[in-house]
């Protein structure tokens, strides 16, 4: 589609153009965004990490230093059960992390008892109690005290079940004497409950806080320690989750914590993509994780995107109604000159522009000021192309009546001439003299004809002359023609059309011609008319036919199909001047005919009476080319 | 009105016949050797669906406490039918004198391995040499014992009680897992279990038969109807969690969460497919029966290793 408005297509323009530069405004501001978002959630994530490394280092280090701030003493008062029994009571009242402290002594370390282990819980209410093999087990099975027995290191454990099916964490310190023999195990056992609890902070970091993401502890090997579905919990891991949901990206997260890397991803947690941010814990071995939805993350950078989006699309609106508005008002100038210029077009120079277009500075103004300028020339020039044509017209109705006034003198003459010619040829008995005088008669007619033919050239001329230089004066020739012609009544009434020696039509009309003219028109004709024959047989026949008064050029095509009225009319649209047989008397038809034949040829007409010969001979005179 | 009188009669009636059909089922004490997990998933079943029941018993899963073992639950009459490795049952008859019996055989190959700490290129038995390795303190892995003893590999074993942890503690070496039990959840926890990280006993010359029930010998004669209820129903249980691994493993997590044990479906579902596969004597094929050559196999590596002095009466075993 051809959009023809000018107006429409520059605001078309512009309005593409404004869209890029508003899309790539938006896209801009949406990676500006973006990328602070991202960095916000990303510190969000790290600020949550550090609250996790923080809390539980403080859990760490609290445990440890009461473990190690109790060693001496535990050491010292090994033998005293009772002794014993109330430092690890204090343990657990004085620190409310630690739900439970237990010495584990080494086997038969006490006389008499293969195992012994006095513990002290602090479950709401501070209670303890010795325990041995038949209550607790072969406890030197259990990993905490292997740990610490075998390596002789301090020792966190990962969370396990304790005796009474709660999941705990243990610090494990082996106590040895003297000689370095492993006396016993002090534990200090705390809940993971306890964990969750410090650990649940999301609204403390702030409003700006994601409320969904999820901040999650994985022990070394990526069981779920805590988060906030509960049947994770001590059971599943990250690679058993990987597993069920087929996920690889969760795999390789797994991978990476066991290989003690921190890290980031985007995988699909719960149906929802997430963004994870996780960081290794140190001493511990745990990892702290955080799992914050990417709708979430991406909210905020959503939510300025929409509303960018939405400025973008009303200011697209607004600036298009402004561009269409600005553009037609600027455009309108143009129309205006539009409009003179049609009107000068039609003749009317007095058009006139509005003062403000034109004496605007600018190109619109320069323009309305160049076609005020044209106006004004073709103005003057057309009154000067008037004024001529005026005079010229003065100057022909001169000559016409000048030249109706020969006429109109010479007629009185010739008339008598005739008249006197006529009586001198009855008065004349002699047959040789009246002939004679009847031919010098003639001959004066005929000179008389010839001055005819002179003024008729002339008034011809005159209007042909007349029209070539506009000055429309109608010299009508027939009129002095005819007038002539009326007194010259010894005229021939028939004559013949003779081309190239052969009559074309014997009965009428005899031209003289042998000129390639006439041939070429002749031969043009009868190619057009061949053009709607199927043969070349053609007749012409030129007919012309005094006793109706009129001219008749007929065409007959002896094709199988006969050339319709309408197309043979066509064909002498050039020959026949519609108007001719209005005009045409009976008397002077054929000189009429003659004439209008010579006129369309360019050629002289005249007529000729022959001597020792009836009748005038019209002939149409044309030169050799 | 004496129609609604009608239905209280029956009602009352189809009571005192349930209440009468209970107490005329008979109790059996069965405990595992191990807590609840896929490796008793046909027993599990067997009780969900009622098929103990449908033998005319009342069967109790009572798994071993923190404080005893399945075999000295029943030695101490604290179980009727236990389950247990045909090794640590040679033990129990030929070193402690325990006359027990085998009703019921599911497992036909071994499925106790070696996981390494570290991998190790071409890691063959002699690899094992001189490491500390744990091995279950209650000896339910003593053809491990007898690979140590006969290959001369001079361990020095640490008995633990259960799980994998003190491989990540960085106390031992390598430590005794099962294929469908710790060896999944080393897997499932980020370790390496290829052929550079795991040794198959089964594969190293000790391929012995593991999981059997067992029960007094005195009891099975006073209760041979009751017994081969229970083998009648265990079968049908374990043929159901053949046909039904999905379901069956769903019945061992509900079993896992009530008795309070860390799970995984993925790591017992994936357990039950291998458990299924070591009962077949031979491929698709399960007999559910100890084999003299099995028996007389296992017997006399634990003999040349000196764990046991005399190898048991085959016809006395079963």
């Amino acid at each position: 589609m051809k959009i023809k408005s000018l107006t429409l297509r520059v605001a078309i323009v512009v309005t593409i153009m404004t869209l890029f530069v508003l899309l790539a405004t938006v896209l801009t501001v949406y990676n500006i965004a973006a990328n602070n978002h991202k960095k916000d959630a990303a510190e969000e994530s790290n600020y949550k990490l550090d609250l996790v490394v923080e809390r539980l280092s403080k859990v760490q280090k609290t445990v440890e230093l009461t473990a190690r701030y109790s060693e001496p003493a535990l050491k010292a008062s090994i033998e005293d059960t009772t002794a014993v029994m109330d430092i690890l009571t204090n343990i657990v009242e004085t620190n409310s992390l630690v739900n439970c402290a237990a010495l584990a002594y080494a086997p038969d370390r006490l006389p008499g008892r293969s195992y012994y282990m006095p513990i002290a819980a602090n479950y709401g209410m501070v209670s303890h109690y010795f325990s041995d093999k038949e209550i607790h087990g072969e406890y030197i099975y259990d990993d905490w005290y292997i740990a610490p027995a075998q390596k002789d290191i301090s020792f966190w454990t990962d969370p396990y079940y304790n005796t009474l099916d709660v999941p705990v964490v243990s610090y494990a310190i082996p106590i040895r004497n003297e000689q370095h023999e492993l006396e016993a195990v002090l534990t200090l056992a705390v809940e993971l409950t306890n964990l969750h609890k410090l650990l649940t902070f999301s609204n403390e970091v702030g409003p700006d806080s994601t409320s969904n993401s999820i901040n999650i502890i994985l022990d070394r090997n990526t069981t779920f320690l805590t988060t906030r579905n509960k049947n994770l919990i001590m059971n599943e891991t990250i690679f058993t989750l990987a597993e069920s949901q087929n996920d690889t990206i969760f795999r390789h997260v797994g991978q990476e914590i066991v290989a003690r890397r921190d890290g980031e991803t985007v995988t699909n947690v719960n149906g929802e993509k997430s963004v994870i941010t996780w960081r290794v814990l140190p001493n511990l071995q745990w990892t702290a994780m955080v799992v914050t939805p990417y709708t979430e993350v991406f909210a905020r950078i959503n939510s300025l995107t929409y509303t960018a989006l939405l400025v973008a699309l009303l200011a697209t609106i607004a600036a298009i109604i402004i561009l269409y508005f600005t553009v037609r008002r600027a455009l309108r100038p143009f129309n205006r000159l539009k409009k003179a210029t049609h009107l000068l077009g039609d003749g009317k120079y007095d058009t006139e522009l509005p003062h403000k277009l034109t004496s605007r500075p600018d190109e619109i103004g320069d323009l309305s000021r160049e076609f005020m300028r044209m106006e004004k020339a073709v103005k003057k020039n057309i009154d000067e192309l008037e004024e001529e044509r005026l005079r010229l017209k003065r100057s022909y109705e001169m000559l016409e009546t000048l030249v109706h006034n020969v006429v109109s003198h010479l007629r009185l003459p010739i008339n008598n001439m005739v008249g006197f010619n006529d009586a001198l040829a009855s008065m004349v008995t002699d047959c040789e003299e009246a002939q004679e005088i009847k031919e010098h008669s003639k001959e004066a007619i005929m000179s008389i004809l010839k001055h005819f033919n002179q003024l008729n050239e002339m008034a011809d001329l005159i209007s042909l002359k007349a029209y070539d230089e506009g000055a429309m004066v109608d010299v009508s020739i027939e009129k002095f023609v005819g007038e002539a012609m009326k007194s010259a009544h010894q005229l021939e009434e028939r004559f013949f059309l003779k081309v190239n020696g052969k009559y074309l039509d014997t009965r009428d009309m005899t031209i003289h011609t042998n000129t390639m003219v006439l041939e070429n028109l002749l031969h043009q004709l009868i190619i057009e008319i061949s053009k709607v024959s199927k043969t070349d047989e053609v007749d012409l026949q030129f007919r012309l036919d005094k006793d109706l008064n009129s001219m008749k050029i007929m065409v007959e095509a002896k094709a199988e199909n006969p050339i319709p009225e309408e197309e043979k009319r066509d064909f002498f649209k050039q020959f026949a001047n519609k108007k001719v047989n209005a005009y045409v008397t009976n008397d002077y038809l054929q000189l009429f005919i003659c004439y209008r034949i010579a006129k369309l040829l360019g050629v002289k007409l005249y007529v000729d009476t022959p001597k020792n010969k009836q009748g005038n001979l019209f002939v149409i005179e044309i030169p050799k080319a | 009105m004496r129609r609604e009188l009608n239905r209280v009669w029956l009602t009352l009636a189809m009571i005192l016949i349930t209440l009468t059909s209970q107490a005329q089922l008979k109790s059996i004490v069965f405990t595992p050797q191990w807590d609840a997990n896929a490796q008793f998933a046909g027993y599990i079943a067997a009780r969900e669906l009622g098929y103990y029941e449908e033998e005319g018993l009342k069967v109790t899963i009572k798994y071993p406490e923190t404080t005893m073992s399945s075999q000295e639950m029943l030695r101490d009459g604290k179980a009727d039918l236990i389950t247990t490795a045909l090794t640590s049952a040679i033990v129990m008859k030929a070193n402690e004198g325990v006359d027990l019996v085998n009703v019921l055989q599911t497992s036909q190959h071994s499925s106790i391995c070696l996981a390494l700490k570290n991998p190790m290129k071409n890691l063959r038995v002699d690899s094992l040499k001189g490491m500390r390795v744990g091995l279950w303190y209650n000896r339910l892995a003593i053809s491990a014992e007898a690979l140590n003893i006969q290959r001369h590999l001079n361990w020095t074993m640490i008995p633990f009680r259960r799980g994998f942890k003190l491989l990540d503690y960085g106390v031992l070496d390598a430590l005794t897992v099962m294929e469908y039990n710790e060896l999944l959840q080393l897997k499932y926890n980020g370790h390496d279990v290829t052929e550079h990280s795991v040794l198959r006993l089964c594969e190293n010359g000790y391929d012995v038969p593991e999981d059997g029930i067992y029960c007094l010998n005195d009891y099975y004669k006073q209760n041979t109807k009751e017994v081969k209820a229970f083998i009648n129903a265990s079968k049908k249980g374990w043929e159901w969690c053949r046909k039904h691994p999905q379901e069956a493993t769903n019945y061992v997590i509900e079993e896992m969460t009530k008795e309070k044990i860390a799970r995984s479906k993925v790591i017992e579902f994936e357990g039950l497919k291998v458990i299924l596969k070591k009962q077949e004597a031979t491929p698709g094929k399960v007999s559910y029966q100890l084999r003299q050559p099995q028996f007389d196999h296992a017997a006399s590596i634990m003999k040349a290793a000196g764990l046991i002095e005399t190898i048991p009466d085959f016809k006395t075993f079963i």
